[in-house]
């Protein structure tokens, strides 16, 4: 398989040519960094992203609280990951990095807190 | 006058996002006495709030960020520093010496020994395309819908086209997408992105949504709902092509058309604006025309990164703690040129003072392959970079060394060859 990947870890936006077999053979090309070489990898076998959104919360003023995953999740989780955002309400004072979900939906990335409210 | 307020400062800044809240910490560090940053909304960090999306401090801080944890660290470090902050503040005048605001508590004049202005910038909307058609609701500008989604949790459409491929309505198709919404189409007039690849990928192509270049919107169709849009591909002089129209059935259209920065305030003080950057026209010390004024960030020029607008304006709010205790250096300018193949270079002019390596920014007219940048001056070569690829959405930077920068004796030019041109 032959695959053209627009890098997407850093603004620079490198584009990457990966040809592979199987996960023990990817051959890369294109990118500037180790960070680059592991991200076509990972698009080649399994893309991952990182999920934000924003949830309800009750605090003074404050309608929404903006969070995102620890870690990036597979990509196929973002929309499934956006569903059972929707159900969630916070409430009372919460600082950024606290886990609103261990493990999100099995992803294996916890849904924490991008600001303090 | 009575009830008039007045306070004397080293250095106020005018604004609390980003650019603000990074020149008043580098003030405040660089020994200012006291530095005042007022805010006309009711917290800091600007537009970063709504920023939900990650992307940030991948530079700075060596990690990616969303937008709000960005915005906190640098609200920490400007308080840490020890740097004031006055929200609910409208600054409304531009003096000499002066910055008359509207306060919770009244009128305060700022008499201040600098000033940053760190106003950021706004967005373009359907009154500065001039799109004929109905007047119904369902149109927004990109950052307005963001807004709306991620600080208030609003709906705004189901079926949704965005005009123009910035930054911002690529995000939007995305965060559109997982919120439920059918995004139909991007719809660009030009015929490549105007935003940054990486956002192509994630946003676009992640989700399946049609980027169409060199198409416009020529029809909006709507009572009091939108319930349509026309578009149309364009011909290479961007007009729409008579007999190829198309309606698209949708309740909601972005626009994601391009910003520009916000200087009300400058006007007032008369500060030079240059008209393809439309920030004020400034030397690498980010000094304006009024030698007391500094500017960075949006306001300045419009940024694609974050990043960018930390490091730039630490430098324009450590440059005016210099200039409020008199020590910023002071040398003979020369301008700064847009050469062939660039768009505009900010700073546009460069003080022939050696202390430091100078940084031009600079965007390029057209996307290309192989491309090489250069900056020369009176024939010699300041500085050269080659690029695989490069795009007029994203900044692009050559750095002249300081020694070469003691030497300066003429204009400085900066030019871009294309191995390749895309367009």
């Amino acid at each position: 398989m032959k695959k053209t990947i627009t890098c997407t870890v850093c603004p620079r936006g490198c584009e990457i040519e990966a040809e592979y077999t199987s996960a023990a053979d990817i051959a890369v090309k294109g990118h500037s960094c180790p960070r680059g070489e592991r991200y076509a990898k990972d698009e080649c076998l399994a893309p991952k992203r990182v999920f934000t959104s924003s949830v309800r919360i009750d605090a003074p003023g404050r309608r929404m609280l903006p969070v995102r995953t620890s870690a990036p999740v597979a990509k196929d989780m973002l929309i499934p990951c956006a569903e059972a955002a929707h159900g969630i309400r916070v409430e009372g004072h919460v600082n950024v990095g606290d886990v609103i979900r261990r493990d999100f939906l099995g992803t294996g990335a916890d849904l924490v807190a991008s600001m303090t409210l | 006058m009575l009830g008039m307020k007045t306070k004397t400062c080293d250095v106020v800044v005018v604004g609390a996002g980003p650019a603000g809240l990074s020149a008043a910490e580098a003030a405040k560090s660089a020994g200012a006495g006291n530095v005042l940053i007022v805010e006309r909304d009711a917290a800091a960090g600007g537009i970063l709030r709504q920023c939900i999306h990650p992307g940030f401090g991948l530079k700075v801080f060596g990690e990616e960020l969303t937008g709000p944890e960005y915005a906190e660290r640098y609200i920490e470090r400007a308080a840490a520093a020890g740097a004031e902050l006055l929200t609910g503040t409208t600054a409304l005048e531009l003096r000499d010496r002066e910055l008359v605001c509207a306060s919770p508590s009244g009128i305060v004049n700022l008499r201040f020994g600098a000033l940053v202005l760190a106003m950021g910038c706004r967005e373009r909307t359907r009154a500065n395309l001039v799109i004929p058609g109905a007047r119904p609701s369902g149109i927004y500008t990109a950052g307005t819908a963001q807004k709306l989604i991620n600080l208030f949790g609003d709906k705004v459409g189901r079926e949704v086209v965005i005009l123009g491929s910035g930054d911002i309505g690529m995000i939007m198709a995305r965060r559109l997408t997982l919120e439920g919404a059918h995004v139909k189409a991007v719809v660009e007039l030009l015929p490549f992105l105007a935003g940054l690849a990486r956002n192509k990928a994630q946003c676009l192509d992640d989700f399946g949504i049609p980027l169409l270049l060199s198409h416009t919107v020529v029809d909006i169709d709507g009572v009091d709902r939108l319930t349509s849009v026309t578009i149309a591909p364009v011909d290479e002089k961007r007009r729409p092509i008579p007999g190829k129209e198309e309606k698209i059935a949708c309740d909601t259209l972005l626009l994601s058309v391009g910003l520009i920065p916000e200087n009300e305030l400058s006007r007032t003080g008369g500060i030079a604006l240059s008209p393809v950057t439309r920030g004020p026209v400034v030397n690498q010390f980010k000094q304006t025309s009024n030698p007391a004024v500094f500017a960075c960030g949006n306001v300045l020029h419009v940024n694609d990164l974050v990043d960018h607008v930390s490091v730039e304006s630490a430098e324009a709010g450590r440059n005016a703690a210099l200039y409020a205790a008199g020590a910023l250096p002071s040398a003979p300018a020369f301008p700064t040129v847009a050469g062939p193949g660039v768009r505009y270079v900010c700073p546009q002019s460069v003080v022939a003072d050696g202390g430091e390596d100078v940084t031009l920014f600079f965007r390029t007219t057209l996307p290309g392959r192989r491309t090489e940048f250069l900056c020369t001056s009176g024939g010699k070569v300041l500085a050269t970079r080659k690029s695989p690829r490069t795009s007029p959405g994203t900044m692009e930077q050559l750095v002249i060394p300081k020694d070469a920068v003691a030497a300066l004796d003429g204009p400085v030019e900066v030019r871009c060859e294309h191995g390749e041109v895309l367009a």
